[in-house]
């Protein structure tokens, strides 16, 4: 009886659930139509709309940072060009944007290298990203339990399918481990981007703390602890200090 | 009746010109001592030995009225020919500047061949004492000396043109009496910086000069070289070299900026003129019939000058495009809030000292936005000043092609200082501009090798998207990835445990027919109700009896099939089954055989009670036997 109710729930959501969907890609259109229009407010009501529904591409980021651009919003700009980047890594336009307003960004602060193990990670990561080790894991994963299950149940053996099993057991593992770790220790600290015109970092979390270096509108940083209504960020020559969040602007 | 002033009656009483420059005096007196320079000098520095030398003292800026007479410094190899001195003053009023001059001379005569000295003095003007510097002579003999020239008059410059000539015959000049001198500011610049090259004529005075023109034959190759500003009608300044009094004049004065690194040089300035030396007679209708034919002409030519450059140092950075000097820029738009296709002017100027006339225009990095045209530039040279300096002006016309607010990002305008020898910038503020209106035509920009507009963002994304959920849940708090992961460590342990049931089950015959009693039991009593349902009595009641017997035989692992009741009711007795379940057991099995035998004797509620006795009776069985 519960099953049955279940499905007829999703059956009768299914259809409201579309149409939802439609409804907010018709509004992508809209606001791209603004956008081009030069109606850039309007444009962002329309993509915001998006991203508040649950739906994101490359597209929708990207239209977003051109009206943000537009509107001389830097720092939202680079913003939703690095989340587009993150869904598109090589689409060109996404790049030749970024480099466009990285060119506006006023501070010039060296990078610090990161140590290489961390770098090793992010290689891994960008090699075999954590879905795709994921799903080819689950898949020997379950190849493993299959040919597994073929010697137990039907007592199918055989060198082959010993190595098999091996091959399954080992890949899987080691592919479902680097998913996991992945997600729950990320290679790389989550990054922030710069919204105030000038921000300073202070080497405590209070306004009347010292001011450790003032950064500016558009800066990358990455967050390293947080505290209410604070961050402690790193900048990218490695200098550390604390941050408003209100000054700040998630990627 | 009107009183008369003072000045007045003076004016009235002592004559115009001197009136005059009485009243210059009172109103800049603070001026004319400001300006007292005394100067020593002799007629010649080579003299025979029969020949007398005058040493003159000349106090430009002075009247003689505040000044004690001097005494006439002391020579060696020398004899003063006379203690008092001879004076004289002068004042001139040329393009309405006044100067003054008073002199002091003493002749000598030598006593030896050799080297003469006339030693240093010392002389008050005023409150202020000052020193002159020792002159040496040099006293040949008379036979080494060529014909007497007629002596220089000191004093030639300061008397009125009418004056009769002092002497005669006068004869051409030579070097020492009158030459060009180039002098520039540095011998070592840097590449394009600015070098001002001063040509200043030296002629003893009582020489004059006419129709005087300068030759085109001056170049400066390897150089930028640009006019400075010199007077048309300049005063001659009274300067001593080598013991010598000349009067100097600025002929020319350039400002030349190296375009190469190397040794650079700079051809000599010529000029040809007319000149003639003083008079030597003092009959002045014969001065005035000679002088046409005591004009002769000259030609003067100064030295070369060699500059070195040198190359600006490494490390420029981008932005240099070759200004040397020192700067400031300003930029200033006419405007922040236009509409498309309105133009918008940003002016850039430049303003320092340096090679304004050669540097390039900054670099701008306007947004793609905009259609930029080349500037109009005009520069604005200063050239009155000791250097060239001026202002550049840059004015770029910016038309947007499409709306929005964009940033004018900072001008950068970098020189080389070589005063401080190295590069400075100057970075102008970034400023929005506001753009209103639509844009009437599609945005057409300039595009790199690669699509991309220049300096501005890709155009926006139209089309087929690929959408995705934003969800940003990551995987291990995602709960569809824990059952993909588990789902096969289940299967596996299932089977596992599967295959040991199934060993024991061949392993273990007794556990085997235990694990079976149930579900025989269950299949039979199953049979039985079906049979009931049938109308089958006899059928129903035989396989409720095999129901139970069955259960107890696969329970107690044996074959229930021939034993008798009481070997039966003995076998549970051994199992330790009680007495009261015996006896159930026991009116089941006979209520069977009724039903077997003669079935018509049961209603149809006997015949449930039946089945629910077997069916109470064997889980209270199982249960006896597995306490």
């Amino acid at each position: 009886m519960m099953r049955s109710a279940i499905i007829i729930v999703m059956l009768l959501a299914a259809p409201l659930s579309r149409a939802q969907d439609a409804a907010s890609l018709q509004r992508f259109d809209e606001g791209t139509t603004a956008l081009i229009e030069g109606r850039f407010q309007d444009a962002l009501g329309a993509f915001e709309t998006i991203e508040r529904s649950g739906w994101e591409s490359d597209a929708l980021y990207y239209n977003m940072a051109l009206a943000h651009y537009r509107l001389d919003n830097l720092g939202q700009a680079i913003r939703f060009l690095e989340k587009a980047r993150q869904l598109n890594e090589d689409d060109p336009r996404i790049l030749h944007s970024l480099a466009i307003a990285g060119q506006r960004q006023a501070d010039r602060f060296s990078t610090l290298p990161d140590p290489f193990w961390i770098s090793a990670r992010a290689w891994l990561t960008d090699q075999v990203p954590i879905r795709t080790a994921f799903l080819i894991g689950i898949l020997c994963w379950f190849g493993f339990a299959a040919a597994w299950l073929a010697n137990v149940v039907g007592g199918v053996n055989g060198p082959g399918w010993q190595r098999g099993r091996s091959v399954g057991f080992v890949l899987g593992l080691v592919l479902i481990t680097h998913a996991f770790a992945s997600s729950i220790w990320p290679p790389h600290p989550d990054r922030y981007v710069i919204l105030a015109d000038v921000s300073q970092l202070r080497e405590q979390a209070s306004l009347e703390a010292a001011e450790v270096v003032e950064v500016h509108e558009g800066l990358i940083v990455d967050v390293r602890a947080s505290a209410p209504a604070w961050y402690l960020v790193e900048i990218p020559n490695g200098t550390r200090g604390w941050v408003p969040s209100a000054d700040l602007g998630d990627i | 009746m009107t009183r008369r002033s003072p000045l007045h009656h003076s004016m009235r009483g002592t004559g115009g010109l001197q009136v005059l420059i009485f009243v210059l005096g009172l109103l800049a007196p603070g001026t004319v001592l400001a300006q007292v320079d005394v100067h020593a000098s002799v007629d010649a520095t080579t003299i025979g030995t029969e020949e007398s030398v005058s040493f003159t003292i000349t106090i430009d800026g002075s009247d003689g009225s505040n000044v004690q007479v001097p005494q006439p410094p002391e020579a060696d190899g020398l004899t003063l020919l006379q203690t008092i001195p001879r004076t004289q003053q002068s004042v001139s009023i040329v393009n309405g500047q006044m100067s003054r001059s008073f002199g002091y001379s003493w002749s000598y005569r030598p006593t030896a061949e050799g080297t003469a000295r006339i030693g240093a003095t010392t002389i008050t003007v005023g409150n202020r004492e000052y020193h002159t510097q020792p002159i040496q002579v040099q006293v040949v003999a008379q036979s080494q000396r060529p014909a007497r020239s007629p002596r220089v008059d000191p004093f030639q410059a300061l008397r009125s043109p009418f004056d009769p000539p002092a002497a005669e015959p006068a004869p051409e000049p030579d070097e020492s009496d009158l030459f060009i001198r180039a002098v520039p500011t540095q011998r070592t610049a840097w590449q394009n910086e600015q070098v001002v090259i001063e040509y200043r004529l030296f002629f003893r005075e009582g020489i004059q000069l006419r129709q005087s023109r300068l030759t085109d034959s001056w170049d400066a190759e390897g150089f930028w070289r640009e006019e400075l500003d010199v007077e048309t009608r300049p005063i001659p300044r009274v300067t001593v070299e080598n013991g010598l009094r000349y009067n100097t004049i600025v002929l020319k004065k350039a400002a030349v900026f190296p375009t190469r690194a190397g040794e650079l040089t700079v051809d000599p300035l010529k000029i040809e003129s007319e000149a003639m030396m003083p008079f030597g007679s003092r009959d002045p209708f014969r001065s005035l019939f000679a002088m046409q034919s005591r004009f002769s002409p000259i030609e003067l030519a100064s030295e070369k000058v060699t500059i070195t450059s040198r190359p600006l140092p490494q490390g420029a950075p981008d932005a240099f495009n070759g200004a040397v000097g020192s700067y400031a820029m300003t930029v200033n738009p006419d405007k922040t809030t236009l509409e498309v296709g309105e133009s918008l002017q940003l002016t850039v100027t430049v303003t320092g000292r340096g090679n304004l006339a050669t540097m390039d225009a900054p670099s701008l990095s306007i947004p793609a936005a905009f259609d930029v045209y080349d500037p109009d530039v005009s520069t604005l040279l200063n050239r009155s000043g000791t250097r060239l300096s001026g202002s550049k002006t840059f004015r770029y016309i910016l038309i947007p092609r499409t709306n929005g607010t964009f940033e004018i990002p900072p001008i950068e305008f970098v020189w080389f200082d070589p005063d401080a020898g190295r590069y400075r910038s100057s970075m102008s503020e970034p400023f929005p501009v506001v753009v209103t209106g639509t844009a009437t035509s599609p945005l057409s920009v300039t595009a790199t090798t690669n699509g991309m507009p220049v300096d501005d963002f890709a155009p926006a994304f139209t089309g087929d998207v690929s959408w995705q959920s934003s969800s940003s849940l990551l995987l291990h708090t995602r709960w569809w990835a824990w059952i993909l992961l588990l789902t096969p460590l289940a299967a596996m342990g299932g089977a596992h445990f599967w295959r040991r049931y199934q060993d024991r089950l061949v392993r273990d015959p007794r556990w085997a027919r235990g694990r079976r009693a149930h579900p025989l039991s269950r299949k039979h009593l199953k049979q039985a109700m079906e049979l009931l349902q049938g109308g089958d009595t006899k059928g129903y009641f035989e396989e409720v009896e095999r129901a139970v017997l069955g259960f107890i035989g696969n329970r107690l692992d044996v074959a229930e099939k021939g034993l008798t009741r009481p070997q039966l009711d003995a076998l549970l007795a051994q199992s330790d089954v009680s007495a009261p379940l015996r006896s159930r057991l026991r009116s089941l099995l006979d209520l069977c055989d009724r039903g077997r035998f003669a079935p018509a004797s049961f209603s149809p509620e006997n015949k449930e009670d039946a089945f629910d006795d077997a069916s109470s009776f064997i889980p209270d069985l199982d249960e006896e036997l597995n306490p």
